[in-house]
Order: C-alpha cells, then structure tokens, then sequence
C-alpha cells in the first residue's frame, strides 16, 4: 500500500516535471578551444554591438521543449544571449574594449529545439554577423548549424538534456564564425 | 507506472558550469609574472560522473568540462597570461606562447538532495585541486580548495543545475585566492 502510494507520487511528480514547467537556458560558458583559436589570431580589439531577433518560422522565443517552455537568460532574449556568447569569449581573449572600432554585430535569424518523443534531439541556429570597422562593413555573412545528440523517451531525461544541450549549440555557432578567414580578416 | 520505473533507474542530466560573471582580480592583488598553460587531458574533458539525486535517483554531469572556462579565468586573472595546452609534450604551443608553468586541475564531486520526490541535486560540493609544474614536469606546488552549493525547489525547478553551479564558483574563487596566497607560485 505504501509502496503504491510512493510509486503514485513519484509519477505525479513526474509528470509536472515533465511538462508544463517554465525553464531557463543555462548562462553561456565559452569552449576554450574557441577562446584559444580567437585568441591566437592577430586583431585589433573589438566590441559588441546590437543583436537582434528576425521574426520567422523556426526563431522560437521561448523555446518549446515537450510543452514546457526554454526561455534565455537573458533578459528573456536569445538574440542577446548570442551578444553576451559573442562578448565572453573576446573577453576570455582578452579581444574586448568598449572603445574599440571594429564592432560585431547581427541577427538570430533561426533558434530552436526539437526533442519527438521517438527519435535523437536536434538543434537549428541561424545568425547573421555583420563586423564594422568604423562605420564600414568588412564582413556580413550568415553561420548555420544543425546539432543532435541522444536524447529520450522519458521528459525527466530529454527536457534536461535539450536544456544543456543550447550553450553547446552556440558554441558550435561561435566555432563556425571563427574558422571563417573572412571574420578573421575583418578583424585585423 | 512504467514511466517511473524507466525514470527512476536513469541519471538526470545536469551541469556544474559556474557563471563566471564578476570573477575578476580582486582590488590590488599581484598578477603572478609567468605565462601558465592550462592542460585537460582529453580524457578527463570527456568524463562523465553520476552521483546521487533526490528520490534514490542519480544525477550525471562532466566536471572537467563544466569547469574547464571557470579554471581558465581564474588563471587568466592570477597570470600574466593563460594558454589551453592540449598536450603535456606540446613543445611548440610551450615555446609559442613561452610557458614557463603548467596547471593541471583535479576534480572530485559529492551530491546530495534532501528532496524525496525530485530528482535534482540540492547539495553540491566540488573539491578542487591544481597541480603547478614546470614545463619539465617538475611539481612546483598543489593549490586545493572545497566548494559548496545549496539550493531550493523553488530555484531547481528552472535551473536543475544551480547547486552545481554555485559549488563549482565557490571552489574557483577560493582557488583564485589560495594561487595568489601561494608563495611559491610567486618564486
């Protein structure tokens, strides 16, 4: 009898945590191995500029994970949570100034999670990059990626996973900027 | 039913990735004058552990991973400069970035939770330690702290994370002032 009542709550408990829950992204945390490849380039200092979110199919704010809802950070803005990316690992290189005449800026164009019931978890993000070397643009391209990873049936596994899985989503984004030797060049 | 059942013998996912946000030298602190490179070996990068939750359930994460950005600030703020050194023989990133020291972080970790029906970890100690070597391996000195973190339902049930997250800032700004304390590091 007490085992049932046990086993009851713990499927409630469940069930709430499985759906219907408000959540937040995890804060940024910079790859290292980006911070050393920004790092290792020779440029001038930069700054961060204005990021904005592009309405449009597939740019989800908040982010629909099994009917409960992935919200950002930051200040509930995914396009900000791009800057703040973006802002933390030229710092962590020690590539940041607030005065600086090269300034990064862009649009989150796509943003989101899928986690079916039956299949892996997968990921979109779309940004355009838009550098400007005092007024002037040197550079204005558009990185994409599509990232998966196991996930599964069960919410209380999938919800969590797809919830850490975004800050490793924007660093394959930040990777794919990097290696491009357009950006690199329009920073020096 | 059978979704407890397959719940209850999984590992819930979660981080100890630390906010990093105001980790910084403290007010007229000494930057030590050395280069240091910061090595995680692959293997330690790629580690998973799974400690306890709440409810008899575990809880699973990557601690060399999650505090990898904590242990390069913290390095970047106390050193004159910081380098990610893949390898321990990786003489040409020595000499490119003229390494005079290395660190090498160890990681271990404790969970609890005093939930009974959550799975979520509201209790959360990192022990950090950081072996300094010289580029030839010889053993300078080990800096070691404990890092603690608590947190309530009301918090877990947004951020699963967030003991981890404040254990893991707790053990890195203990660390920062034990390196600066450090009197041989200063040498």
């Amino acid at each position: 009898m007490m085992n049932r009542r046990i086993l009851g709550l713990l499927c409630l408990v469940t069930i709430v945590l499985s759906s219907g829950c408000s959540m937040m992204a995890p804060r940024y945390s910079a790859s290292i191995s980006n911070v050393q490849q920004i790092k290792d380039v020779e440029s001038q200092k930069v700054k961060v500029g204005a990021f904005t979110s592009t309405p449009g199919k597939g740019n989800a704010n908040p982010i629909s994970l099994r009917g409960s809802s992935l919200a950002s950070p930051y200040e509930s803005s995914y396009a900000k949570y791009i800057a703040e990316a973006l802002r933390q690992d030229l710092e962590l290189a020690g590539k940041l100034a607030a005065d600086a005449q090269i300034e990064i800026s862009g649009a989150l164009q796509k943003n989101d999670i899928n986690i079916p019931a039956m299949s892996s978890g997968s990921g979109d993000l779309e940004v355009r990059f838009v550098v400007k070397r005092a007024g002037e643009t040197k550079y204005d391209q558009v990185k994409t990626i599509h990232d998966t990873w196991d996930s599964s049936f069960v919410g209380a596994v999938a919800i969590p996973r797809a919830q850490e899985r975004y800050p490793v989503m924007v660093q394959k984004l930040l990777a794919e900027l990097y290696a491009d030797l357009a950006f690199v060049s329009a920073l020096k | 039913m059978a979704v407890v059942a397959v719940v209850a013998g999984c590992a819930h996912p979660m981080t100890m990735k630390p906010d990093i946000t105001g980790l910084a030298l403290p007010a007229g602190a000494t930057v030590i004058a050395r280069n240091i490179g910061l090595h995680i070996s692959p293997a330690n990068r790629a580690k998973e552990v799974t400690t306890a939750g709440g409810g008899g359930d575990k809880v699973s994460y990557h601690p060399f991973a999650d505090i990898e950005t904590g242990l390069y600030k913290v390095l970047g703020n106390t050193f004159q400069n910081v380098d990610l050194l893949n390898s321990l023989s990786d003489v040409n990133s020595i000499a490119k970035h003229t390494l005079t020291l290395v660190a090498t972080p160890e990681i271990t970790t404790t969970t609890s939770s005093k939930g009974f029906f959550t799975w979520m970890a509201s209790d959360f100690t990192v022990q950090l330690s950081c072996k300094f070597t010289d580029v030839a391996g010889r053993e300078i000195t080990t800096v070691s702290t404990t890092g603690t973190g608590h947190a309530v339902f009301a918090e877990l049930k947004s951020d699963f994370s967030v003991a981890g997250e404040r254990a893991s800032r707790d053990a890195l700004d203990k660390l920062q002032v034990a390196i600066l304390q450090s009197e041989a590091l200063h040498k």
